[in-house]
């Protein structure tokens, strides 16, 4: 436990006058790679959304004791960077310029006037994602999975003690995936706290060091993917069955067959 | 994006850096033109020379009273329809938003031609600026009433569509009942669009308002490069984009409201102008803004400097010139779009 905790206390989102998330509660610590799991309707990319301060939401969302709903918005930004699911990208800019929109809440409007700190952090980020070489051609000539990786990039330049990521690896192929999930994970063994939705029990029973499981807007589990993970939940809540397995200590789920 | 476009955008940054200065000189040319262009043939340096109070009397009177005034409301109604274009652009993300496209142009001549047509103003008036930038403000704030401050876009343009569709119908109702011919042929040479016989006290009246928006909308810049990822990331770099478009709206109503007043609706300036400087500044939505201003005061200058060289036996108005030139250009840009567009509008 450490000052730096992203604390949820009885989080609550509604959407149109309906409860899309009721009463979670958890508390997340810097370094760890959190992923938020349920069924499609279940509250996740909700949960990220107020975490990232893009709707409101009740109860109480603090990170190192600071309510997120009272911060100023570009230190909000500076502390927590969020990578949206699908990302779109509306005009052709270099792929350089559009990881440079990371430095935004870091006072950077104009990416020719980047100071020496926001260079550095534009080429690190560049480069653990493996964008370097690829740094001054237009995002629209890219490929899905190297779109994806430059969103990331754009989230990593931030240098954000928090990194909400919206199911990252979502129609990418199976390379760009685990690449991907790789690159979250350096962050977190550099003391960053990362919160993925994902759909991939597979990865998140391998990569995550917590796991949260929604299901209906409320939390049904909370804790390591062993404890979380069990057949019999994941029965209840996705309405499958999976296959369970162990290489190097480490689980293997995959989902198997449908339960009728 | 088309291939062309994509290597156009690749243009060096030396490129980009002399596009600026090189539109400039260009806008200051087209300046010089226009003082020297009309039934008296001025020369460029007599010209220069008449603005310093040196040369003959009767151009000193022409260029200062008659020219001057033309030359300088082409050069900041220009330039304020091509930033206004570039700054909804750069809000809606989409190449074919235009300022008309949230109705405050259509709404600023209404408010005008309904005292023309009350008989409160003639075309000349003072009272007939005061009532158009008083319309194209009344349009923002039923705008935002209608679509709420944090709406969507989609919200926004149909509120928008609406609110020029009643405007729209308001005019033609008061051209329907105006007092007499006179006043209804009054309404519609005004409506055309034009900078003729327009005095020192017409740029007075709307520099004030038109700087105003130019700072105003200039400023989002920053915030219109990090809305290229969206509103929702644009929102999570600490993006204020409710506030945001509120501000962008009232820039273009003081802009637009305040170009309308002085020389009625020229349409088309704000499209056109960012459309051909997007592929010079590398797409960036932030980077076109100052040579969008400076393309549309150019295209401004240009084409007042036209209606005044084609022959006719009235001049040509320089709204339908650039109406004429401009609606040609709008359906190109939505032939280019159609796949985009056919997505529906995000």
């Amino acid at each position: 436990m450490s000052v730096a905790d992203l604390l949820l206390e009885d989080v609550c989102v509604s959407l149109g006058g309906r409860e899309v998330l009721s009463s979670v509660s958890s508390r997340l610590a810097p370094g760890s790679f959190v992923a938020l799991l349920g069924p499609n309707g279940a509250g996740k990319s909700s949960l990220v959304r107020a975490i990232a301060g893009l709707v409101p939401a009740g109860g109480r969302i603090s990170l190192g004791g600071d309510a997120i709903a009272g911060m100023e918005r570009s230190a909000r930004a500076r502390r927590i960077a969020y990578l949206p699911q699908g990302q779109s990208v509306h005009w052709p800019l270099s792929v350089r310029d559009i990881v440079a929109l990371g430095r935004y809440p870091h006072g950077l409007a104009d990416p020719r006037h980047a100071s020496r700190e926001d260079r550095e952090a534009i080429e690190i980020a560049l480069l653990r994602t493996g964008m370097l070489g690829l740094a001054e051609r237009r995002v629209t000539e890219l490929s899905g999975g190297e779109k994806a990786r430059v969103a990331l990039a754009r989230t990593l330049a931030t240098a954000a003690p928090v990194i909400l990521a919206d199911e990252p690896t979502a129609a990418l192929d199976p390379k760009y995936q685990i690449a991907i999930m790789k690159v979250l994970q350096e962050e977190t063994r550099r003391g960053a706290l990362v919160i993925a939705v994902t759909h991939d029990l597979g990865l998140a029973a391998r990569m995550a060091d917590q796991v949260l499981l929604l299901d209906e807007g409320r939390l049904v589990a909370d804790g390591s993917p062993r404890e979380v993970l069990t057949a019999r939940r994941i029965a209840e809540v996705y309405g499958i069955q999976v296959f369970e397995g162990e290489r190097d200590g480490v689980p293997v789920l995959m989902p198997w067959a449908g339960i009728p | 994006m088309s291939g062309v476009d994509a290597r156009a955008a690749q243009r060096p940054a030396a490129f980009q850096s002399l596009l600026t200065p090189a539109l400039a000189i260009l806008a200051a040319a087209l300046f010089v033109a226009s003082l020297g262009t009309g039934p008296v043939g001025i020369a460029p340096g007599e010209a220069i020379a008449a603005l310093l109070g040196r040369g003959s009397e009767a151009h000193a009177i022409i260029i200062t009273e008659i020219r001057l005034p033309r030359a300088l409301l082409a050069l900041l109604i220009g330039g304020i329809l091509g930033l206004g274009g570039a700054a909804m652009q750069g809000l809606l993300r989409n190449p074919l938003a235009a300022p008309s496209l949230f109705g405050a142009p259509q709404a600023a001549a209404f408010a005008a031609v309904a005292t023309i047509s009350l008989g409160i103003n003639d075309a000349l008036s003072f009272g007939l600026p005061l009532a158009a930038i008083a319309g194209a403000f009344l349009s923002v704030f039923v705008l935002l009433a209608v679509a709420g401050r944090n709406a969507s876009l989609v919200l926004l343009i149909l509120a928008g569509l609406a609110v020029s569709s009643l405007a729209g119908a308001g005019t033609a109702l008061a051209m329907n009942l105006a007092p007499n011919p006179f006043a209804a042929l009054e309404i519609a040479f005004w409506l055309l669009g034009s900078l003729e016989d327009r005095s020192s006290r017409h740029v007075m009246l709307a520099a004030p308002f038109i700087i105003a928006a130019a700072i105003i909308l200039f400023a989002q810049r920053g915030a219109f490069r990090a809305l290229t990822l969206g509103e929702d990331t644009a929102q999570s770099l600490g993006v204020n984009v409710g506030r945001l478009r509120f501000v962008v709206i009232l820039g273009v109503a003081l802009g637009v409201g305040a170009s309308v007043a002085v020389a009625g609706t020229i349409g088309f300036i704000g499209l056109v102008a960012p459309h051909l400087m997007r592929p010079l500044c590398g797409h960036d939505p932030a980077r076109i803004m100052i040579p969008s201003a400076l393309a549309g005061s150019c295209l401004l200058l240009a084409a007042d400097i036209a209606v005044r060289l084609i022959p006719a036996s009235s001049e040509i108005k320089v709204g339908v010139l650039t109406a004429i030139i401009g609606v040609p250009f709008f359906l190109y840009l939505i032939m280019r779009q159609r796949r985009a567009l056919a997505g529906g509008l995000s």
